[in-house]
């Protein structure tokens, strides 16, 4: 797993890689919720370097939004695409997040 | 017409015929299939002694061909082969690899030859290249003309060493056709082919050797559609197939994953279907995990080559449990996935096992 | 010209590449250098033995030929080569970076064989030679026979007794120069000479037994004859068996190494007539530093040394070996007794004595240490003498005189005698004290007699080995020794010596400063004056030979006779008298030596050439047999005899030699008793053997028809090799050798000589237009012809004339026929091995690869030889079926191995498709395999065929004309190399071509595609 985040103005753009799957989904779960832990409430995920994601990390995915929520965050995607976009469109998630095509895009959805 | 009993043949020490007994008969089509390397030419090859069988008998209309004093070259006239690799007589023309036998070996004049050779290049559709030098012929005309040859000979019986197997994919149909001719006239013929499609029509009954024996025998409709042994149905379907054993749920998945991945490269298999095939499993995994640490899990990944087909079978022995039934899950997301990715999936009992085979959607 | 020059160049090039590749070999100066060296000797001859005894250590090589010898010494394998005298000076001269070690390694004496037991004939005889040694008859014997021109012998008129007991010399007189019988009768020659010296000396009439050479020794020890005189190396084989004189005449074995860096550097600058020539020798102290010359142990020798520490020293062992050396500029200085010189002086007009003597030789008696009493009253009685003038008297008696018979001793006067004085002497130290018809003699004796007589003693001789003599006197046991004691400090330490009786100079002998003026001189000098025969490229005499260049036949005793007596010209060896006719005309050589009888008809038909001067050399000749077949020589012998007395000889050789008459008249053959096999080299040349109108004609083809015809005998020629002959004849091919075989030892070995029917005449012939008195014709009747008439000539006498077309035609059919029959023979057992070869039984596969190997390893003429030679040995075989044996089998190894790869090209998918089909083996190869493999080595197969064409040229080895053997007859009866040689080389173009291009036809039928385009286009 690596993880890279970076403080913009209004959020946290945090880029994920590789693979998001049963073995990689725990370890980002803890991370994001450090991140969260830590006041940030703003988040932009980048999966432009993301290949792979399976349920286990759709549900990372849903556990911080529901967080985030809560403390009246909010959590946007960027770069979703390929074959990460299609397990989010046979799970349905690609309806329930707000997914758009550049980190620059959802940041400014974010400060919006 | 043809009764071989026994039939043993070793190359020093490698045996590479075991122990075979089959009768032909006359009118018969047979093809001869089976994994490379088990035998089947070599069994052909000893059917017209250009090797010699080991032990065993062969006989023919019933005189036993192995015996010394049998007339073996006139035995042959009657038993012609043709080649994997042609083989045509490269000195002579079209026209003269047709005659030499009859002239020479039935005494026939040269003018009665030619014409009924002429009638065979007709037959096989070459009559136009009867000047022509066999290098100046394409594989599937040179294949085409081997076979005209043999007929020169007013066979009893042609034996067909794999003939398509040494032509550009183009030229099979070519020869193909030109033996479906010769069955529908009743040519008794035994051919050792790798082409499924053709063994099927062609043919009144089917070898499926292996091991160096004839390991499955019948019908085409029996071997092709309902092969009683496994082995047979493998190589039908050109199924090729990987097992793993997962008996915790600290799997490697990334160990496991290589595995399918090294699978799918050697069945070349999309990018696209590989990348669902590990979804697949891990989400039919992640299902699984509750139950890993009392039922061991038997996973078994099978390609057809044949139908194209990816089959996922889970097998656990124990309980009667199906890790795939709703009211067992946490959330339906994993289930949702499968779904998407799975053609069908069925769940059985059989014998203490629960089995849940997946076949895969074709991507 | 061009051509000449490139060839000049390439051959520079070779040179320079040979002798620049290796420069680092071991410089000797040296045998003792050479103890490790790399040695060449030549194959069989003394040297080699001489080389294996001396130089164990060393790496002895032996070469055929004395040029390849020197080849791989140049290029650096070789640092010494051993070598008899004339042809190490003959390579020195060439070679400026080579040259000969002044000391002979070996001498093999000539000398005269006596009885064992006879020594007082022995020691009657060495006396003899000491004294023609030492006054130069010898000298002048060697100089009047062992001549360098072909101007007639000099022979000396000796007055012999007429009565006494008459001294029997063995002579074998076909030894010449040595012995030989001259037109009178007489046996002459150096030893015949000799042998009357030596009778004259002994006041003995001389008889001459003229006999075999190998009869010799058992006549002389049978006592049919007293002495050999006859050329006869002492050798110590025979030594066992007589005793042999002190040898007269040397035959030296020598080193031939590289020169040192200075030596090099010296000749290099100079390299002909040298630095040594221009600075002329006046005085004494310009001798150190040179060349001398001097005798082994002499005196002179010693004193040299003594004198000239800086001189480098050759070591000789005669006198006028010396004086050659230096007028060959051999050697500077030549350091001897002056009375010698002086004789030496006489003869050798370009040779001077410096005045200055470089040393004395004091002779005087020796007397015990303490004996002062003696030593006064012999130093009075010299000092008496002396002043009487009687010392004087006895030195021109015995040393000055050149006595030819032994002077005799005075009387001795016993009248007043109170004692006896014991006088020590070694009587063999002619003239001074030596043994003469039993008695001792000489100076010293007869100066002890006059002793005795002034001190009136009895003076008794005491003859002892030299050595002894000082410890006699020391002991007491002689009172006083006269034996020619040298006065030296050493001695002088252990004796007393008297007064000197005998004073003689050791002087220097030099060359002339200026060459001699007088014609005469010139004249006598001859061929060793280079100056003279250099100005002038014309040939007067054979005497002009000296620095020519000289063709001979190789092998040939023309080839011997050259390089003995031109050791300064160069020897061209060529292999055919063709070859050394045309290097004659196209100017290679300037002239060359050949049998006379040859000469003379070729110049019947050839107006460029003549002969200089008469017949150089005699040689006799005579039928080969074999030599168990005895008595066929026998019956030879006899019908020689037969007739020789009934004219019909006298006849041929009228017809024959004298009228080149070319008619063979018809001898009736007889059938009773079976075939006559005749060798013969159809080539020989007129008017021996030659072809004509294809048929054999000549004096050896009349004498062997005419021979057959006594035997009433069926006669068959067997055409062959000159090489051949010989092994022909011992193996049993042929019955006799008809070939003009001249008698050597050599042979001798090998076949049994008939008597000899013939004497061959050795003739030295030249140019015309290079002969210096030429034919008022000569120049005349060469006008230049137009290339076309040349050609248009040519091919009139080379193919018209005596339809000379039908012996190349014939030649052609047999070069066909062998070619043909040998290819078919050798592709069907070369069918037969490849099959042996690729069958899996070791049985078979084993022998067939021996075959192949050892075939194919072996030259095709070794083979051919071999077949012929040994195999055949003793059956009568045509030589044709044995060239097609062999041939053939030679191709067969080729053909198998052609045929084994063709065959393994075959795909084994052909052979199973026609088995698969119902053939058998046998059929399947014969109708599937073989087709496409004949077409598949055909190519291959074609070439291979070409060259066995052409190897057939070598077939003349065993008897069979074909091409190239009519050539050569057609060659040695028109001397043209041009247009024979080119017509057969397009000839056998033409062959191959024909013949190629049949084999193209089968190409193309076997060939399918060809066949279709055929049939397509018709």
């Amino acid at each position: 797993m690596d993880m890279q985040t970076r403080k913009e103005t209004n959020a946290t753009v945090v880029t994920i890689n590789g693979r998001l799957d049963a073995v990689t989904a725990p370890e980002y779960e803890k991370k994001l919720n450090e991140l969260i832990a830590g006041a940030e409430a703003g988040f932009v995920v980048d999966f432009d370097q993301l290949d792979y994601i399976s349920s286990a990390g759709l549900r990372v995915l849903l556990a911080t939004a529901k967080k985030l929520k809560g403390k009246g965050g909010q959590i946007r995607f960027a770069n979703v695409k390929g074959p990460v976009k299609e397990v989010f469109d046979i799970s349905g998630f690609g309806s329930i997040f707000q997914m758009e095509d550049s980190v620059e895009a959802a940041l400014a959805k974010i400060s919006a | 017409m043809i009764t071989v009993e026994h039939l043993s043949k070793k190359f020093g020490d490698l045996v590479v015929l075991k122990d075979i007994t089959i009768e032909i008969n006359k009118g018969e089509v047979i093809s001869i299939i089976g994994p490379s390397g088990t035998g089947k030419s070599t069994f052909l090859r000893c059917l017209n002694l250009l090797d010699r069988p080991s032990s065993g008998s062969i006989s023919i209309d019933g005189v036993n061909i192995l015996e010394a004093k049998a007339d073996v070259p006139k035995v042959r006239q009657k038993m012609n082969m043709v080649f994997q690799s042609f083989n045509l007589f490269s000195h002579l023309s079209v026209l003269e690899n047709l005659t030499i036998g009859p002239i020479k070996l039935r005494a026939m004049n040269k003018q009665e030859a030619e014409q009924k050779a002429l009638n065979l290049l007709k037959l096989v559709g070459l009559a136009e290249k009867a000047d022509n030098y066999p290098d100046e012929l394409s594989g599937g005309q040179k294949q085409r003309v081997a076979i005209a040859r043999c007929l020169a000979m007013d066979p009893e019986i042609i034996l067909f060493d794999e003939p398509t197997s040494a032509l550009d994919p183009t030229m099979v149909s070519e020869v193909l056709s030109v033996i479906r001719r010769l069955a529908k006239e009743g040519m008794t013929m035994a051919i050792v082919t790798h082409e499924m499609d053709f063994a099927r029509d062609v043919s009144n009954r089917v070898l499926y050797m292996d091991e160096g024996l004839i390991y499955e025998e019948g019908t085409p409709q029996q071997i092709f559609e309902n092969p009683r042994k496994e082995k047979t149905r493998a190589f039908i379907n050109r199924i090729r197939s990987c097992n793993y054993q997962i008996s915790s749920p600290d799997y490697d998945l990334y160990a496991m994953n290589a595995e399918i991945e090294a699978f799918c490269e050697k069945q070349i298999l999309p990018r696209k279907t590989r990348h669902n095939l590990l979804l697949l499993v891990e989400e039919l995994l992640q299902l699984y995990n509750p139950f890993l640490r009392t039922m061991p899990l038997d996973l078994t990944l099978s390609y057809s080559e044949k139908k194209e087909s990816l089959e996922l079978v889970c097998e656990s022995k124990g309980e009667a449990v199906n890790p795939l039934a709703h009211n067992l899950l946490p959330d339906e997301l994993g289930l949702i996935i499968i779904n998407n990715l799975a053609a069908s999936i069925a769940y059985s009992r059989v014998n203490d096992t629960n089995r849940v085979i997946v076949l895969m959607k074709k991507s | 010209m061009k051509k000449a020059r490139l060839l000049a160049l390439i051959c520079l090039i070779l040179v320079t590449a040979v002798t620049g590749c290796r420069e680092s070999g071991k410089v000797i100066t040296g045998f003792d250098d050479a103890k490790n060296a790399k040695i060449g000797v030549m194959t069989g001859s003394t040297g080699e033995a001489i080389a294996a005894a001396r130089f164990p250590k060393a790496q002895v090589k032996s070469f055929d030929d004395i040029m390849d010898a020197v080849a791989a010494m140049k290029s650096g394998q070789l640092d010494a080569i051993i070598t008899s005298y004339p042809l190490a000076l003959q390579v020195a001269k060439k070679n400026p970076e080579l040259w000969r070690l002044p000391e002979p390694l070996d001498n093999e004496e000539t000398a005269i064989a006596i009885k064992k037991g006879n020594d007082e004939l022995l020691t009657a005889v060495n006396r003899i030679i000491t004294e023609i040694k030492g006054d130069g008859t010898l000298e002048s014997l060697k100089k009047r026979w062992f001549k360098e021109d072909l101007a007639p012998y000099e022979e000396m008129k000796i007055a012999l007794p007429k009565e006494g007991k008459a001294l029997k010399i063995g002579v074998s007189a076909t030894r010449e120069p040595f012995s030989f019988v001259d037109k009178n009768g007489r046996v002459t020659g150096h030893d015949g000479e000799l042998a009357r010296i030596i009778g004259a000396k002994l006041h003995r009439p001389v008889e001459f037994s003229d006999m075999k050479f190998m009869a010799l020794i058992p006549a002389l020890q049978s006592d049919k004859v007293d002495l050999i005189i006859t050329g006869m190396t002492a050798t110590d084989e025979r030594r066992k068996t007589v005793d042999f004189s002190q040898s007269y005449f040397t035959n030296a074995q020598v080193m031939l190494v590289k020169k040192t860096g200075e030596a090099k550097t010296t000749t290099a600058s100079a390299p002909v007539g040298s630095a040594h020539q221009n600075e002329d020798i006046k005085a004494l102290e310009q001798i150190d530093g040179k060349r001398i010359a001097v005798l082994s142990g002499s005196a002179g020798d010693m004193a040299a040394r003594k004198h000239f520490p800086n001189a480098q020293f050759q070591v000789l062992t005669a006198a006028a070996d010396a004086a050659l050396a230096i007028k060959a500029n051999k050697a500077d200085a030549f350091i001897y007794d002056k009375s010698v010189l002086l004789n030496l002086v006489e003869k050798n007009q370009g040779l001077i004595i410096l005045d200055e003597p470089v040393d004395k030789l004091e002779v005087a008696a020796a007397i015990k240490r303490d004996n002062t009493a003696l030593l006064s009253s012999i130093n009075d009685v010299f000092h008496d003498l002396g002043k009487e003038g009687a010392l004087q008297r006895l030195r021109l008696k015995w040393i000055d005189s050149k006595y030819a018979v032994t002077p005799q001793l005075p009387p001795v006067n016993n009248a007043q005698v109170t004692g006896v004085l014991k006088m020590g002497t070694c009587a063999n130290l002619e003239p001074f004290s030596f043994q003469a018809e039993g008695k001792i003699t000489g100076l010293d004796i007869e100066l002890s007699q006059l002793i005795g007589e002034r001190l009136g003693k009895k003076i008794e001789l005491l003859d002892m080995n030299f050595e002894a003599l000082i410890p006699a006197l020391q002991s007491g046991k002689i009172d006083f020794a006269l034996s020619n004691f040298n006065v030296t400090e050493e001695r002088k330490k252990l004796v007393l010596f008297t007064l000197p009786y005998i004073e003689n100079d050791i002087s220097a002998l030099v060359r002339r400063s200026t060459a001699p003026e007088s014609p005469g001189a010139q004249a006598l000098v001859g061929p060793i004056n280079e100056t003279a025969s250099n100005n002038s490229t014309k040939i007067t005499s054979v005497a002009d030979l000296s620095d020519k260049r000289i063709g001979v036949l190789l092998g040939s005793v023309h080839d011997t006779y050259a390089l003995e007596h031109y050791p300064k010209a160069t020897i061209l060896q060529y292999k055919s008298p063709s070859d050394l006719v045309l290097a004659v005309k196209s100017g290679k050589v300037d002239a060359g030596i050949y049998t006379r009888e040859t000469l003379i008809e070729i110049l019947r038909d050839d107006s460029e050439l003549g002969l200089v001067g008469e017949s150089i050399l005699a040689a006799p000749i005579g039928m080969g047999f074999n030599r168990d077949n005895g008595q066929l020589r026998e019956k030879f012998n006899e019908f020689l005899r037969q007739i020789q007395q009934n004219g019909v000889y006298g006849d041929m050789v009228e017809r024959w030699m004298t009228k080149g008459s070319t008619q063979m008249p018809e001898i009736a053959q007889g059938k009773a008793n079976g075939v006559l096999v005749v060798g013969n080299v159809s080539d020989k040349g007129l008017p021996f053997t030659v072809v004509k109108d294809n048929q054999l004609i000549g004096f050896d083809i009349e004498l062997a028809e005419r021979f057959a015809a006594y035997l009433d005998k069926d006669i068959k020629f067997a055409d062959m090799e000159f090489g051949s002959l010989i092994a022909a004849v011992s193996t049993g091919k042929i019955d006799m050798i008809a070939s003009t075989l001249m008698f050597t030892e050599e042979r001798k070995k090998k076949v049994d000589f008939s008597d000899q029917y013939y004497a061959m005449g050795t003739n030295v012939f030249a140019l015309k237009k290079n002969i210096a008195v030429p034919g008022p014709m000569a120049e005349a009747r060469t006008p230049s012809l137009s290339f076309m008439q040349s050609i248009a000539n040519s091919f009139q006498s080379n193919i018209l004339q005596e339809n000379r077309y039908l012996l190349i035609w014939d030649g052609l059919k047999t070069t066909v026929i062998i070619s043909v029959l040998a290819t078919v023979f050798g592709t069907l057992l070369g069918a037969l091995v490849c099959f042996m070869r690729m069958s899996k039984n070791g049985a078979l596969n084993v022998p067939a690869k021996i075959y192949i190997s050892i075939l194919r390893g072996t030259p095709v003429l070794v083979l051919l030889m071999l077949i012929f030679y040994v195999v055949f040995a003793s059956v009568s075989i045509d030589p044709v079926f044995v060239a097609i044996i062999a041939f053939g089998m030679n191709f067969a190894a080729y053909v198998a191995e052609i045929f084994r790869t063709g065959i393994e090209g075959v795909d084994t998918g052909q052979t199973e498709a026609g088995i698969a089909m119902g053939f058998t083996r046998v059929s399947t190869f014969l109708y599937i395999v073989l087709p496409q493999t004949v077409r598949r080595i055909l190519p291959i197969f074609k070439g291979e065929f070409i060259s066995l064409v052409k190897m057939t040229s070598i077939v003349g080895y065993i008897a069979v004309q074909d091409l190239t053997k009519a050539s050569d007859i057609i060659r040695s009866r028109t001397f043209d190399a041009f247009f024979p040689l080119v017509m057969v080389a397009i000839l056998y173009f033409l062959i191959s071509w024909i013949l190629m291009q049949s084999l193209e036809y089968l190409e193309r039928t076997t060939d399918p595609k060809f066949k279709r385009r055929k049939v397509r286009n018709a």
